[in-house]
């Protein structure tokens, strides 16, 4: 093997000219921002479930939180089996609803459609419980001040509620969109860059190009990338919480 | 009058009733969901390899002759290349004490110096500290595979670190990479300054010592968020594929997620059929003990991730 050439700027230059890298980029970002708000959404409306005193609440809590214990790679596999066209259960799922066994591999849509389900699936958990804290700080006398107003179910939830829930809904946005924007397992185990590279992602064009390629230049600049974007979302998350306090 | 009043006395019960049950049904489905795939490994891997792959579609593969060798593999077994599986088994678990001993080790004693203690540059040292964490882990993996490539006098490597493999393929960057981190002191920091400082000042008066005040004062009272710290670190090392995938090679420096890793991303061989059945029995096994501690220290885990949150 060669030793490394120095190449200047060149690998920036090939980044931001190449079309696979600024596709690379574009689908990072894009799953990315879906997985974000798919998963916000529905662990707030799980919370909402959890925080309802009923009798099992630690149970379902626990339950929840498994997905997020497991390890990774054993789980996309599991997902990637799960789904299989031939034998999968989700095919008799749809027999039974009377539609063909749609072969989600070769298809960009339904593999994002699958990353967000795993995402989701193990995402939601965790979510759930760090909305689950903010609701818990919510004082108790606005909702009994405002019901002697006479507020309604909606109307409590948008003037209470979900202020309530601003400061943590910062926390909440910013570390799942730090762990989004480097998403990596599910496109590597099930989707595997996706019919014809269509899910290619910028961090598995990363391991791509570590580990057959070993073009660490290419690696390294697109980390470089992908972080300054991390990075710059962290900033105006910071600056848009401290706006917030004041 | 009467009437209607005492029926609506009556139906409210009732529909309180519907919706309870109807949340207890879409908890209970969702968690089902959560579980299932577990429930799928647990009996997939009771298969046969070629059995699995002609198996009839059900929800849950239920073979028709169970075989248990893939779950015997896993302790007993030789693996692929001709290293034994306890091989991994011990790596992982050594891995495992070894870089959740230390970050919650140093958090501790971190902690409790941001928190009570004075000296010179403390002020500059936290912000030093904090501005590290706003850098992105992503871009220190190219940085530091280089690093370790690169480094003096180790694996082949001479004085100005040319030549050889460095410390990629040897058990350094398994070790030494994780064995701090900085959240976890903040998390200490954070949680002893909203303690009552009283405790200690009396054991001060009475004479303690820094070390003894640091393991036998302070550290009971924080055992809520140093468990919480074992968990989240330790589920996050027994979990991790990564490191040992893409800073080592050979077999015998592989912990049990990346072995996992490795098969299923090895270029198959046409007439061979991949060993499905194995890999869904690895990852229960590696699964099962996170579940242990999941079910132990819930409580924790919960209380920790409401503490990070609310400070915000």
């Amino acid at each position: 093997m060669k030793p490394p050439r120095w190449n200047g700027l060149g690998n920036f230059v090939r980044y931001f000219t190449s079309r696979l890298y600024r596709f690379a980029f574009f689908n990072q970002l894009y799953i990315g921002v879906l997985c974000v708000v798919s998963v916000l959404v529905i662990s707030l409306g799980v919370a909402l479930l959890l925080n309802i005193p009923l009798r099992g609440r630690g149970f379902f809590r626990t339950i929840w939180y498994i997905p997020a214990v497991t390890s990774g790679v054993a789980t996309t596999l599991i997902c990637a089996e799960i789904m299989n066209p031939n034998v999968g259960p989700v095919t008799i799922l749809l027999r039974h609803i009377g539609t063909q066994p749609i072969n989600w591999f070769a298809s960009r849509f339904w593999m994002i459609v699958w990353i967000l389900i795993y995402n989701g699936w193990r995402s939601i958990g965790p979510t759930a419980l760090l909305w689950l804290a903010g609701l818990q700080g919510i004082d108790r006398q606005l909702y009994e001040a405002a019901q002697i107003d006479g507020a309604n179910r909606p109307k409590l939830f948008w003037y209470i509620t979900l202020p309530g829930l601003r400061p943590i809904a910062t926390y909440v946005l910013v570390v799942s969109f730090m762990g989004s924007v480097t998403i990596l397992e599910p496109i590597m185990f099930i989707s595997g860059g996706g019919p014809f590279g269509s899910t290619n992602v910028a961090m598995y064009q990363l391991v791509i190009d570590a580990f057959h390629d070993f073009n660490l230049g290419m690696a390294g600049a697109n980390s470089l990338v992908l972080s300054i974007v991390a990075l710059i979302f962290a900033v105006f998350n910071y600056k848009m919480m401290m706006r917030k306090r004041g | 009058m009467d009437i209607k009043a005492s029926r609506k006395r009556r139906w409210p019960g009732v529909r309180k009733q519907v919706a309870t049950l109807v949340i207890y049904a879409a908890l209970g489905a969702g968690g089902l969901l959560c579980v299932y795939p577990l429930l799928f490994a647990s009996s997939g891997a009771l298969f046969d390899k070629v059995a699995f792959i002609y198996r009839k579609s059900q929800l849950l593969p239920i073979p028709a002759k169970p075989v248990f060798e893939n779950y015997r593999v896993i302790i007993f077994g030789i693996s692929e290349m001709g290293t034994p599986m306890i091989r991994y088994t011990l790596n992982s678990i050594f891995r495992t004490i070894w870089l959740t001993g230390w970050p919650v080790l140093v958090a501790l004693l971190g902690g409790y110096g941001f928190a009570r203690l004075r000296f010179r540059g403390k002020n500059v040292m936290f912000w030093i500290l904090l501005g590290s964490q706003v850098i992105p882990g992503t871009i220190t993996i190219v940085p530091l595979y280089i690093t370790m490539a690169r480094w003096p006098l180790v694996g082949g490597n001479n004085l100005w670190g040319v030549g050889g493999h460095g410390l990629l393929d040897s058990y350094g960057p398994l070790l030494f990479l994780g064995m701090l981190s900085i959240m976890s002191i903040f998390l200490v920091r954070q949680s002893i300054l909203a303690s009552p400082i009283e405790l200690e000042e009396a054991a001060k008066m009475d004479g303690c010592g820094y070390l003894r005040m640091i393991f036998s004062i302070v550290a009971p009272i924080q055992k809520p968020v140093l468990a919480y710290l074992f968990v989240v670190h330790g589920i996050g090392v027994w979990n991790d594929w990564f490191t040992p995938f893409f800073f080592t090679n050979s077999e015998k420096y592989q912990v049990l997620p990346s072995v996992i890793a490795r098969i299923s991303q090895k270029t198959q061989n046409l007439y061979e059929i991949p060993n499905y059945p194995l890999l869904l029995g690895l990852g229960i096994a590696i699964t099962i003990p996170s579940l242990i501690i999941l079910a132990f220290f819930q409580r924790y885990i919960v209380e920790g991730l409401a503490r990070i949150g609310i400070k915000g």
